[in-house]
């Protein structure tokens, strides 16, 4: 592999399937679906032989790419991946995979839909290794136009609203963090070349002022995209009316970009900012985890239910990164994961729960696990994985960012506590009454065929291992992971 | 310098202006005002008036002030290119005449479209 | 040297020949009416070409002409390249509607037209400057009024021609007042001089001469507040005479603002460079709020480009060689956004309004249309990959970098308004794609094959120019 260019290799890779798939006669939906599946596992592939060949411990960045490209605005091509995005990208070419296999039974506008797929793919990885402010805000806006899409055209009844409201609220958040990245080149070092600026930065040659100014311009960006309450408003609405395989990615990966906007650029380049920033930001996450949490007790829809639960997971997200300890940001990392494995995960059973049921109402379903015994036992065991049930993943992440927080902030970080009650409260309340209760006479009832076809469990079993997996032994993606973690948590001197 | 010329001529503009008010103003103060039917009518080459005064014109009075402006206007211009025509040779001569050819080229079309014909 | 000034204005003069040409042609032998387009194709090609020629020959042919009144220079060859090509596009999708009926009229006061663009982005005086862009404004205005449906479109023929008569002699007075303040009417070593030179009163009235100068050159370009006739004219003009009159025009004097204004004009000028901020920041906030509320889509584009009007005076009054290279490709992106924007709703249909709700469902009725269309809307609303998201950045990055960063946050912000409206139309024409069971929609007559290869030249110029081209444009410049 040495040699290669892995990473233009890693990002053409599903572009050049992309315009393939729209090269398919059309009419052959099957032979689209086909090239779907291999396209996106020898992307998955490709990325598994590069975290092989990525050697753990050595921080800094490695496969990097770098040449000169535009000049005149001082844009450069510059690729990389370290101990931070690698897992990032890993999640992205794992879920797009299993999205491309559940899609199996697609019927309408299939060779748009692996297009779209495909397009996503490229801005999903390409954010996470692009080291040049300018491809890191091509590639993030990427992403919006088949997600767009992907809301609007297979949506459910509010589609229109729901894509053009996703589309304009992280729009506003990307533009204000466009002018930050601009003033990160006017006032730095002439050059949108990250690692540059985050020499820079860390030179200390930022003013205070600047860095404020520039921070909070990054900031909105992120959070929307996080999304950190009170930013949080475009999520339910794009999650309710999305597709399925939408919805696995929309919070799968998207809004880890804003987790890792922070990381990768905020704390390196501007980091008496971010220490400035640092409780306020820690207690936006803590405020997250409680109100998310709270807001999702109340749902009577499913799927709006976990929406809200991506708000208060990400929120530990948030609270590990604000924190700047090693533990916060390995934390953070990990519950980045976790998240994308176990929300994916429960994205992929609320779009058959609703192909079964016709309705995502929490009331009107009941006895899953009595008619489709492995549906609800799947089910079940999402839901502790996403509450933190201990030796199952989510707990690590929350684990870590929690102690991550409290080093930092002491009882503040403590409080999340509270949201980590209600999510059990929730999860509880939804498996006992949708899951586990004798079904009714009005409740919903399953259309036949029940049983989950192959290419939906499919999709389950990766999932399941890497939420169990994590869950038990940690200790490989850590690290991984933190090595890149302490030189950041070092930047800020904790 | 320049200024200083413009602001003669917006002085003059004013002077001119003013005399003209003044005269009106003269006229309307000194002159005796004896109005009768007759005199208020409509002036008709000291006919009776036939019809009303808003008599529509025809189109062609327009396309013909335009043409015959176009070859006034070619007029004025030749009046100062034949002055300086021996300083400035053959080419001032060329210039001309891609000029004319241009004038004559829309003549053309003018005849042709039927301008020139009034009916 | 008169050999070197026929080789250099030798795509003019083939657009003069050319026009003269199909005048005669036209008045003496009707039965050549119907080759008049093949006759402008070819002209705009043969002048194209020579103009790609002349450009190769820089060294020998590049330099100032006919007593410094006119340039040839990377920016003349810019105008007449974009020109032609837009030119070349706009023939094609007037291809079947001006086949017989005016057809002489039509493509030859189309020729005459682009050559006043050239004059005007040529042009090194005010002179020059006004008497190009009278070439260029008297036959747009007859264009505007050529039109099937007559009534409606010479009522906005004639509005066009009144008030841009009344423009062009409030520009004509703030010439006057320049000349008087400063002694010169060539711009070709900056018309504004560096103003420590000045006296204070001779700076007052260049100033206000100034502003009559904008207020001039502001209705052309359809900036706040000169706008206002934009949407009724474009509302009222055949399809293809707006698409042309509402982007190429708008690009020629936009070079002329950036040649008028030289280096000294950011730095030495507060009043007049604030005058220009205020019309910047309401033209793209007015435009593009007002764009939102239009249900008529030409309507909807009009103040579309009243907004990127604003954009395209971020990097005039930014001033400087980068912001120069940003204005320019982001008038290429403009033009060919734009262009293909009214062509699509050409093809739609010429003889009604077109409103956003007609764009419900096209992508599964026609989904290469609407594929153009979306193409041309994401460009516009500056989307990466496509080609305005890089023009947009351009122009916004040359503002932070002269120390205009609330400028360029203005750019931003409304840009995401101006999404709301593009979206809009791109969510209807998706938003029932997978939803077989709806009743069909207007139908759409066969779109004439000349109007599909302009939609996919357009189509192509975008995307070219987004994905492959910036390494090439940006970096020659």
């Amino acid at each position: 592999m040495t040699g290669l260019p892995a990473l233009t290799i890693l990002v053409a890779m599903p572009l050049l399937f992309g315009v393939a798939t729209l090269l398919l006669p059309s009419g052959n939906d099957r032979a689209v679906k086909v090239l779907g599946i291999v396209g996106t596992s020898a992307v998955f592939v490709w990325t598994v032989l590069i975290m092989g060949a990525f050697s753990t411990g050595a921080p800094g960045m490695q496969f990097v790419e770098v040449r000169e490209w535009v000049p005149v605005i001082g844009m450069t091509y510059h690729l990389g991946i370290d101990g931070l995005s690698l897992p990032l990208v890993f999640l992205a070419s794992l879920l797009t995979l299993l999205c491309a296999i559940y899609s199996w039974r697609l019927k309408e506008q299939v060779k748009t839909f692996f297009f779209l797929l495909f397009l996503l793919q490229v801005g999903m990885i390409g954010v996470f290794i692009a080291l040049d402010g300018i491809m890191f805000y091509v590639f993030w806006e990427i992403v919006l136009v088949p997600m767009f899409f992907m809301i609007g055209i297979w949506g459910g009844e509010r589609r229109r609203y729901a894509s053009v409201k996703f589309f304009i609220y992280t729009l506003i958040g990307s533009v204000v963090m466009l002018l930050g990245l601009m003033l990160l080149y006017m006032w730095g070092p002439k050059t949108f070349d990250l690692v540059e600026i985050a020499k820079w930065g860390q030179a200390g040659k930022f003013g205070m002022q600047q860095q404020l100014w520039i921070y909070g311009c990054l900031f909105l960006g992120f959070a929307v995209k996080v999304p950190i309450f009170p930013f949080h408003t475009w999520l339910p609405d794009a999650h309710v009316e999305a597709p399925t395989v939408g919805s696995v990615l929309l919070a799968g990966v998207l809004l880890k970009m804003g987790g890792y906007g922070f990381l990768r650029i905020s704390l390196p380049a501007l980091p008496y900012a971010f220490k400035y920033f640092s409780f306020s930001l820690g207690l936006l996450g803590v405020i997250g985890i409680v109100y998310g949490a709270a807001v999702a007790l109340t749902q009577k829809d499913l799927k709006k239910m976990v929406a809200y639960s991506s708000v208060s997971h990400m929120g530990f997200v948030v609270l590990g990164i604000a924190s700047a300890t090693v533990a916060g940001i390995d934390g953070a990392v990990m519950q980045m994961f976790n998240h994308g494995i176990i929300t994916g995960m429960l994205f992929f059973l609320v779009g058959m729960i609703y192909e079964r049921y016709h309705t995502k109402e929490i009331a009107r379903l009941k006895g899953i696990v009595t008619t489709i015994p492995v549906l609800g036992v799947i089910v079940a065991f999402a839901s502790f994985a996403s509450l933190g049930l201990p030796a199952l993943s989510g707990f690590v992440g929350e684990f870590m960012t929690l102690f991550g927080g409290y080093q930092a902030f002491g009882w503040v970080a403590g409080i999340s506590v509270i949201g980590i009650v209600l999510t059990a409260a929730y999860f509880l309340r939804m498996l006992q009454q949708c899951v586990f209760s004798p079904p009714t006479e009005d409740s919903a009832i399953c259309e036949m065929p029940c049983e989950l076809r192959a290419t939906e469990f499919l999709p389950l079993v990766p999932l399941m291992s890497f939420a169990l997996f994590l869950g038990l032994y940690p200790q490989p993606f850590l690290a991984i992971i933190n090595p890149a973690a302490t030189a950041l948590a070092a930047i800020i001197g904790r | 310098m320049h200024l200083d010329s413009l602001l003669a001529i917006g002085l003059a503009g004013c002077v001119g202006v003013a005399f003209v008010l003044v005269v009106y103003a003269l006229v309307a103060i000194l002159a005796p005002k004896r109005p009768n039917a007759l005199k208020n009518a409509t002036y008709e080459c000291g006919h009776e008036p036939i019809g009303g005064p808003w008599v529509p014109y025809r189109i062609q009075y327009y396309a013909f002030a335009i043409i015959f402006l176009i070859f006034d206007i070619e007029t004025a211009f030749l009046y100062p290119w034949a002055i300086v025509y021996r300083k400035l040779g053959a080419f001032a001569l060329a210039e001309m005449a891609v000029f004319i050819v241009v004038l004559v080229i829309g003549l053309v079309y003018a005849w042709k479209k039927g301008a020139l014909k009034w009916a | 040297m008169y050999l070197n000034a026929w080789l250099a204005w030798s795509p003019e003069i083939v657009l003069t020949l050319a026009w003269a040409g199909m005048l005669v042609c036209g008045a003496l032998w009707p039965r050549t009416h119907p080759y008049m387009r093949h006759a402008t194709l070819a002209a705009l090609l043969i002048a194209l070409g020579l103009a790609g020629l002349v450009a190769a020959n820089a060294h020998s042919l590049y330099g100032l002409y006919f007593s410094e009144a006119a340039k040839l220079d990377s920016v003349t060859t810019f105008g007449r390249l974009l020109f032609g090509s837009a030119g070349v596009l706009v023939v094609l999708a007037s291809w079947d509607v001006h086949g017989e009926e005016n057809a002489v009229e039509f493509f030859g006061l189309f020729v005459l037209s682009l050559l006043g663009e050239v004059v005007i982005v040529s042009g090194q005086n005010l002179l020059m400057l006004f008497l190009g862009i009278e070439l260029l404004a008297l036959p747009t205005y007859a264009l505007i009024a050529i039109h099937k449906t007559r009534a409606r479109a010479i009522a906005a023929g004639l509005k066009y021609f009144l008030l841009g008569m009344f423009a062009s002699v409030v520009m004509l007075y703030g010439m006057a007042l320049l000349y008087g303040s400063l002694g010169t009417i060539s711009y070709v070593h900056a018309l504004f001089p560096d103003p420590s030179h000045l006296s204070a009163a001779r700076l007052g009235v260049l100033q206000f001469a100034f502003f009559f100068l904008i207020l001039g050159l502001g209705f052309k370009v359809t900036a706040f507040p000169f706008h206002f006739w934009s949407p009724d004219v474009y509302a009222g003009g055949s399809t293809q005479v707006v698409a042309y009159i509402s982007t190429v025009p708008k690009v020629a004097i936009m070079l002329a603002i950036f040649r008028i204004l030289g280096p000294a004009f950011s730095t030495g000028y507060p009043i007049a460079k604030w005058f220009l901020i205020a019309i910047a920041v309401l033209s793209m906030v007015y435009g593009n709020i007002v764009a939102l509320m239009q249900d008529d889509v030409r309507r909807m584009l009009a103040y579309s480009g009243v907004a990127n009007t604003g954009y395209m005076l971020i990097a005039i009054i930014a001033g400087g060689a980068d912001s120069q290279a940003a204005l320019l490709f982001f008038l290429v992106v403009y033009t060919f956004g734009n262009l293909g924007a009214f062509f699509v709703v050409l093809g739609m249909g010429e003889d009604r309004h077109i409103t956003i709700g007609d764009f419900d469902g096209l992508a599964r009725r026609y989904p290469v249309l609407a594929l153009a269309m979306g193409c041309f809307l994401f460009s516009l609303a500056g989307t990466p990959p496509l080609a305005g998201f890089f023009g947009k950045f351009a122009l916004f990055k040359s503002a932070v970098a002269h120390g205009l960063p609330l400028l360029a946050l203005v750019g931003l912000v409304t840009t995401v308004i101006s999404v709301g409206y593009y979206l809009k139309i791109a969510s209807n024409m998706y938003g029932d794609l997978v939803q077989r069971d709806l009743p069909e929609g207007r139908a759409i007559e066969r779109i004439p094959v000349p109007l599909r290869i302009a939609l996919v030249l357009a189509v192509t110029a975008t995307l070219v120019t987004g994905v492959l081209g910036i390494p090439l444009f940006l970096g020659a410049l």
